[in-house]
């Protein structure tokens, strides 16, 4: 599998998904991002996906349950970039991802997210 | 007056990504707007997926005509046991066969399974608009 | 002895004259004696019948008297000619008493004196009047039906079982570049067609010559092999023989290319129309910064659903706005699908990344949406635009005062 972007930004972690993947290699960028966010310096992370035009229902709950994944580690969560085509796509097949916060860009993202990290603390 | 125009072998898990954009751009080409486009390829993305995890292989055959896309995704797998069951189970179950068909019938136009034990057809539609 | 055999033998040739009389009295062809100036010396009953005068009128009277002044010349020469097989069979026409006319077949047998000299003539007359009747007709009709073959622009074709063409219209003939109404026959549409119209057009015609069924003003697009089309109106009926078996068919194609042309230019200007119609109806607008709003007028079925998303989402990712305020106090019903649709695109606003914020919901829709079971978490409904925005103002006040104090 393909090196998988990610930067710290503080105690954000930053994981850009650049290109598609396939199921398996998605399933070890899953493993690979709770990996990495365990670990008592990251308070957050954002997940960018503006490079994705596409998002099927396999991808749509993994991403559900990366986002669990890492709650459940105390950690906050955010979905970057979702284009409307993913919107529309996802919307239809019911994920509505409720409880994963989003943001256009990540710009907003690391505000939205260093705001949710004041909050909890 | 149906013409085929696409027909990609389903073999490995990449070939679920080459199929969908694939039959993306070819959508584009026919002229689907671009909400449309998405939908026709995450169907795809759906019924391929269902071909690698339940059949291992099988093939996607693309057809236009003049009022759509049609999409005929086969496979030479076990079947779907019981087909009535897989469609009707909402989106709580953990069968990701259902899901997927689910998926795909909500985001096409015309759905249509004929599932036995050598193998299972599935045909979409989506009208262009 | 030899007298008994003399008697004998005039009563047998007295018997057979008398026979012979009798025949040539009762046989109902006409059988005639011409003098050297076809004056007739001898008539039978049915000759003379043939001529409209009885036995004895007919006697010392001329052949050529009774025929018409342009056939007189033709009609001596005829009955005078010395032919090699000694046979002179010829028709000929007769003016009646009544100015009806009647056709002869005549056999004439001249002998002659000498070498060239006639000397007379046994003629046999035969009434061939129904005959040469039944010609006529069919020349006359012939004579129509070419006329109308060759004048009419509609293509008129006749057809053999397997759909050969035997005759068409001097119009079709001309179309397919082949020459006379005959030029065509043996060919099939195929020859002149793609398969494409060909096909279905054989298959049509096969089955009314099974059925027996026709096909009246059936549109059809003829496909030609240089790429061409043309429209046309197609009637095509059984042809049956004079047993009632069918033997072929009878088609007309009326062009309507242009009708068709018409039609689709009507069709492509009504689709602008509802596409301007749907695009109209679906404004996304900009009511403040960072706010966008649409208001959902009349009817939401899927297809208006989705250019609401599409407009919508768009312009929200775009503008990356805020908020953005979906007006529903315009919809004219709301059932559990148009609130399904409502509630997706909504909710695909806020995975976008903005807040979406429903308003005009009044207590029937809230009733639907939550008979729905649908979470609406993330999302926020209000009676009315005006609380909607008074929402969005106290909002931006808190952000203010957030960067302030932050």
């Amino acid at each position: 599998m393909a090196r998988l972007t990610r930067m710290h930004l503080g105690d954000i972690l930053v994981v850009p998904i650049q290109e598609e993947l396939h199921d398996t290699a998605a399933e070890e960028a899953a493993e690979k991002i709770i990996k990495e966010a365990d670990n008592s310096n990251i308070k957050g992370v954002a997940i960018d996906i503006s490079a994705l035009d596409i998002v099927d229902s396999f991808l749509g709950r993994l991403l559900q349950k990366i986002a669990w994944g890492l709650k459940a580690m105390g950690k906050q969560v955010i979905l970057v970039g979702i284009q409307p085509e993913v919107a529309v796509a996802l919307v239809e097949l019911g994920l509505y991802l409720e409880e994963i916060n989003t943001a256009f860009e990540l710009d907003s993202a690391l505000e939205k997210l260093k705001e949710m990290i004041k909050e909890d603390s | 007056m149906k013409e085929e125009i696409l027909r990609i072998p389903i073999n490995k898990e990449i070939d679920v990504l080459i199929a969908r954009r694939e039959i993306k751009s070819e959508a584009e080409r026919i002229g689907f707007r671009w909400i449309d486009q998405t939908r026709i390829a995450t169907a795809v993305s759906e019924l391929t997926r269902n071909i690698i995890k339940h059949a291992y292989r099988g093939e996607v055959i693309v057809n236009k005509d003049d009022g759509g896309i049609e999409i005929v995704c086969q496979d030479e797998g076990p079947g779907i046991p019981d087909v009535e069951q897989a469609l009707e189970r909402g989106y709580s179950t953990t069968n990701s066969l259902g899901i997927g068909l689910i998926g795909a019938k909500h985001l096409m136009d015309g759905f249509e399974i004929e599932s036995n034990d050598s193998g299972t057809k599935i045909t979409t539609y989506k009208k262009l608009k | 002895m030899a007298k008994n055999n003399d008697k004998k033998e005039i009563e047998r040739l007295r018997r057979e004259n008398k026979e012979y009389k009798k025949l040539i009295e009762e046989m109902s062809e006409g059988f005639a004696y011409l003098e050297e100036d076809l004056t007739f010396s001898f008539a039978n009953p049915a000759c003379a019948g043939l001529f409209d005068v009885s036995e004895n009128e007919i006697m010392g009277r001329n052949l050529l008297e009774f025929l018409p002044a342009e056939s007189k010349k033709n009609v001596k020469k005829e009955i005078k000619s010395k032919k090699k097989d000694k046979k002179n069979i010829f028709e000929m026409e007769l003016r009646t008493e009544d100015d009806k006319k009647r056709y002869l077949l005549v056999r004439s047998n001249p002998h002659f004196e000498g070498k060239n000299k006639f000397a007379g003539s046994f003629v046999f007359f035969y009434d061939i009047t129904k005959r040469v009747r039944i010609e006529e007709e069919l020349v006359f009709e012939k004579g129509l039906l070419n006329s109308l073959l060759n004048t009419i622009p509609d293509h008129i074709y006749y057809k053999d079982k397997k759909s050969r063409f035997i005759k068409v219209s001097k119009s079709l003939a001309d179309w397919f570049n082949v020459k006379g109404v005959d030029g065509l026959m043996g060919k099939t549409d195929f020859d002149f067609f793609t398969e494409e119209h060909a096909r279905p057009a054989f298959e049509d015609e096969q089955k009314i010559m099974e059925t027996g069924k026709p096909i009246e003003g059936k549109v059809e697009k003829e496909t030609h092999p240089d790429g061409k089309v043309t429209w046309v109106s197609t009637t095509k009926v059984p042809r049956y023989d004079k047993n009632g078996k069918i033997i072929g068919i009878l088609g007309i194609s009326r062009d309507a290319t242009e009708s068709k042309l018409w039609e689709e230019q009507r069709e492509e200007k009504l689709e602008a129309q509802r596409e301007e119609l749907l695009e109209l109806s679906t404004p996304v607008i900009d009511v403040w910064e960072g706010v966008l709003t649409v208001p959902i007028l009349g009817s939401l079925d899927s297809e208006r659903a989705s250019r609401v998303s599409e407009a919508l989402l768009t312009k929200v990712v775009e503008k990356r706005a805020g908020i953005a305020i979906i007006d529903i106090s315009g919809i004219s019903a709301v059932d559990s699908a148009v609130a399904d649709r409502l509630i997706r695109t909504a909710k695909a606003v806020r995975l976008v990344g903005a807040e979406a914020i429903l308003t005009g919901v009044g207590v029937e829709i809230a009733q639907t949406i939550a008979d729905l079971g649908i979470d609406m978490e993330g999302l926020k409904t209000m009676s009315n635009l005006k609380d909607a925005l008074k929402y969005v103002i106290s909002r931006n006040k808190k952000s203010i005062e957030k960067e302030k104090n932050g």
